[in-house]
């Protein structure tokens, strides 16, 4: 293959960038590459044609306008002084896989957030921009009218120092006081550890919060005026879970200012790869990448000493490539040169894993022989030992890697809990570790949520996970044999949350204990449920015999009905569809969304390209199919697509739930959305009355909808 | 005799509106094209160069670069576009004029290759499509570009860069 000029390098020679000894040696390269011409000429066109791209006329009334403006006493202040960091945009999520694990790891716990910054103008300016470490710092905030009316105002941030991965401190930082002009300033000073922060402003109470994960943050600055590596590894992480774009913004300014640092080349060259639409695009980034990690491999290889994480970067810089040559050069030598260093363990866990691919309890005692070496010094041992033995379904193996990732690694207490839980013999330790978790819920401060979520949706969702927990100890104390203390927990925990599942629960093990009465009023609940099917009745009639009154069991099902009503409508929003929505099929006609419908509709907001929204197509596929069924209007939205790969794509899935393209972002603006998966119901005057995240409760959201008066 | 009833004290007059009008004369067209450029919108250009124009008179008094009064009110111009970007990015705004297609009249070829063109630079991202146009249509180096933006130059060279190498990827798969 011959290897072709970067587009960067054509751009600076079409732009006559170029050093002069750069630009004899383009120009050179040119002479003799139609595919390089090419793409310099394509370049020199686009500049051409924008140049001559007409403008259209000045409106010949604007300077009345002017006049009036300010003969009506109106006054504008002007950036004379140098704006905040330049425009960026917060777009849908897009692949981001490392947040993707968390979320599948975090399980019922996680909650996607989405920016609440509707219709706000609000800055946060930050000073100075180039902080050093432990420096003081001013901020200084234009409120967005939802806060504008308050005093003073709380300054939350995420606070990540030079090793965090996954867990971040949350803490409130600073209190922002209201001055002259409605402007809220005030100062603080970050640990030294510190290396980025980024930033929510909410009021005293933390009901009302205001943040743009865009823009908000702050990189501590090394005394060579240049933001911390450090620093840039972790903006990149932090943005990824928003906007890849942005996060491949951080990853240019990384090899811009640590040219030297594999990790940078490496991410951008993960992002640019992802994002290539074809094998030549493809192609010609594994050959220019592959020169620059050649370049790397030179300049470390002359240095007297490598650091292990230096290695780390370019072996995985080298498997990113398929170069596994190299690959294997890098990984013998961290193992040979530090073999019980995190990054040597990590290599060594992959190199088992080879070794034994398809032998699992060889896998497992070759990994149990390197904890015997190393401990718990990395967790990517403990958390594969532990993931295997669940595979495996070996329960002795389930609690001695789970017992050594709960003592190393509290935040994985839910999912260890979860797997305990689930293994017949582990359930006296389970039900020891759901009464930690549980404890650990009631004492959780709300000082320690995520960004951008408020106190009462963090109560809201601590209350579910709740609900959850109280239900997996029941089910536990239940298969132990503590009838009574299961029936206790059990109804605690279907206080805290609608489920047809626990209510079941409830009643089978009310049935078991004689107490039928209560039985079938657990049971009743489940039949209200419009998820259970219409049998449902018939089947427990069968099971309580002559206690099973008709009248009453009406009256106990609509009892169910109104409580189930209560929690659904407990979630309940009412906000405006705003403007038209032109939106695209995949057969490219446009079509305009009409939000009055005759009954309630459903929205949903998806992306093939983010793993949570991706992984919830089949359920959507299903569910949408029994809404059409019932008589609902059903619409998904997805964008960054086009129209015929679209349509090939839903075949192949085999998907036939209507899809459209949101190309000009009318949808994403009406219903002012920034996530996938995002799931809404409209009543029948357009109005969104429930917005969620999850499939689970749109079919109830639509029941209690359709019966409101 | 003294006057019985004291004379009304004068009225102020209006300030003069000519120097306004001189200045917009000498500067809108300019200043409109330029924020039609950044914005890719002929309502936020109007938008822009209203307020630049409602606003001048009190920023002239924090003027002091004499001699360069056209370009600090391009800068202050370009500014202006680029917040008023900002706030509609975080409103997710997208202008009628980018997301329809025009009636404008002409020979069918050009018509398509300047709707193909205006919807590729509607689709490059903010940050890129200001560096695109402030270095290319504009002739601003990167170190004015820097400025205006409050950004590096060297950014500036990597945006620039990759507004060419994303619109030559949008261009084509048009």
């Amino acid at each position: 293959m011959r290897m072709h000029l970067p587009t960067r390098i054509l751009s600076r020679f079409v732009a006559d960038e170029l050093p002069p000894d750069d630009r004899v040696q383009v120009a050179r390269h040119l002479a003799v590459c139609h595919h390089c011409r090419q793409t310099a000429q394509e370049l020199r066109a686009t500049v051409a044609a924008l140049r001559e791209a007409p403008v259209p006329e000045l409106p010949g009334d604007l300077l009345e306008r002017v006049l009036a403006r300010r003969a009506a006493g109106e006054r504008v202040i002007l950036p004379t002084a140098l704006p905040a960091p330049a425009a960026r945009r917060a777009k849908p999520w897009l692949a981001a896989l490392a947040a993707g694990v968390v979320l599948a790891l975090v399980g019922s716990l996680a909650v996607f957030r989405t920016p609440d910054l509707a219709a706000s103008a609000s800055e946060l300016t930050i000073s100075p921009r180039e902080v050093r470490a432990g420096q003081r710092i001013h901020v200084e905030y234009r409120a967005t009218p939802k806060l504008s009316g308050e005093a003073r105002l709380v300054l939350r941030a995420r606070l990540a120092t030079r090793n965090s991965t996954m867990v971040y401190e949350h803490a409130e930082v600073g209190v922002l006081a209201r001055q002259a002009g409605g402007i809220y300033r005030g100062t603080l000073t970050l640990p030294d550890s510190v290396v980025y922060a980024a930033f929510a402003v909410e009021d005293t109470s933390g009901t009302r919060v205001d943040y743009n994960p865009a823009e908000w943050d702050l990189l501590v600055h090394g005394a060579d005026g240049r933001p911390l590596l450090a620093a840039l590894e972790q903006q990149t992480d932090y943005r990824d879970e928003w906007n890849t774009e942005l996060a491949m913004e951080t990853a240019w300014a990384r090899t811009e200012l640590y040219p030297d640092s594999s990790g940078g080349w490496l991410t951008l060259f993960h992002k640019q790869e992802s994002a290539a639409q074809s094998q030549e695009s493809r192609d010609s980034l594994n050959a220019v990448y592959g020169e620059r990690f050649r370049t790397l491999e030179r300049q470390y290889l002359s240095r007297p000493r490598l650091e292990p994480g230096e290695m780390s970067w370019l072996y995985f810089f080298a498997s990113a490539l398929d170069d596994t040559a190299a690959a294997r050069r890098w990984a013998d030598r961290l193992i040979a040169t530090y073999p019980r260093h995190i990054a040597g363990v990590q290599l060594r866990v992959f190199r088992i894993g080879d070794e034994h691919r398809g032998d699992r309890p060889q896998f497992l005692t070759a990994l149990e022989r390197l904890w015997d070496e190393v401990g718990s010094t990395s967790s990517q041992l403990m958390f594969t030992g532990f993931s295997h033995a669940q595979m495996a379904g070996d329960e002795a193996e389930i609690e001695r890697w789970g017992n050594r990732l709960l003592a190393a690694e509290p935040m994985w207490r839910a999912w260890v809990t979860r797997a305990f839980a689930e293994a017949p013999g582990l359930r006296s330790q389970a039900l020891g570790l759901l009464r930690t978790q549980l404890q650990s819920m009631d004492s959780a401060a709300p000082s320690q949520r995520p960004l951008g979520q408020s106190v009462d949706e963090y109560r809201r969702g601590l209350q579910s996970a709740k609900g959850f927990f109280l239900g997996q100890h029941g089910r536990a104390l239940l298969a132990d044999g503590q009838q009574q203390a299961a029936l206790d927990t059990l109804a605690r925990a279907v206080e805290l949350a609608w489920s047809v599942d626990l209510q079941r629960a409830l009643a089978e093990a009310r049935l078991v204990v004689g107490d039928t009465s209560r039985a079938l009023a657990a049971f009743a609940r489940v039949a209200a449920d419009p998820t259970t099917s219409l049998s449902f009745a018939d089947s427990v009639r069968g099971r309580t015999g002559h206690r099973f009154q008709p009248a009453l069991w009406a009256e106990a099902v609509a009892a169910g009905r109104q409580e189930m009503a209560a929690f659904i409508w407990a979630q309940a929003v009412d906000r405006d569809v705003r403007g038209a929505i032109r939106l695209t099929d995949p057969e490219g006609r446009v079509r305009v969304f009409e939000k009055e419908s005759a009954g309630p509709t459903f929205v949903a907001f998806w992306s093939r390209y983010c793993p949570p929204s991706f992984m919830q197509l089949d359920q959507l596929q299903q569910l949408s199919q029994e809404l059409s069924r019932a008589g609902v209007r059903v619409l998904s939205i997805t964008e960054g697509e086009r129209p015929a790969e679209l349509g090939e794509f839903l075949k192949e899935k085999g998907y036939t739930f209507p899809a459209l393209i949101d190309a000009d972002h009318y949808a994403a603006r009406a219903f002012d959305n920034r996530a996938t998966p995002r799931y809404l119901v409209l009543d029948g005057s357009g109005r969104i009355r429930f917005d969620s995240h999850t499939l689970g409760d749109v079919i109830r959201q639509i029941f209690v909808l359709r019966e409101s008066p | 005799m003294p006057d019985l009833v004291a004379a009304p004290p004068p009225t102020p007059a209006p300030p003069s509106t000519a120097p306004l009008r001189e200045l917009y004369a000498a500067h809108a067209a300019d200043l409109f094209r330029l924020a039609y450029r950044l914005t890719n919108s002929a309502a936020d250009a109007e938008d822009v160069v209203q307020d630049v124009f409602v606003g001048l008179p009190e920023a002239l008094r924090g003027y002091e670069e004499r001699g360069r009064f056209g370009a600090w009110l391009r800068t202050l111009t370009a500014r202006t576009a680029l917040s008023q970007l900002r706030r509609r990015a975080r409103r997710r705004e997208v202008s009628l004029d980018s997301a329809l297609p025009p009636t404008a009249q002409g020979h069918a070829e050009a018509v398509v290759s300047q709707i193909t063109l205006q919807r590729a630079l509607s689709l490059l991202p903010e940050t890129l499509r200001a560096v695109l146009v402030l270095r290319e249509l504009e002739g601003y180096s990167h170190a004015e570009i820097a400025e205006v933006l409050g950004i590096g130059v060297s950014a500036s060279q990597v945006r620039l860069h990759r507004a060419h190498e994303k619109l030559r990827t949008i261009l084509r798969s048009q």
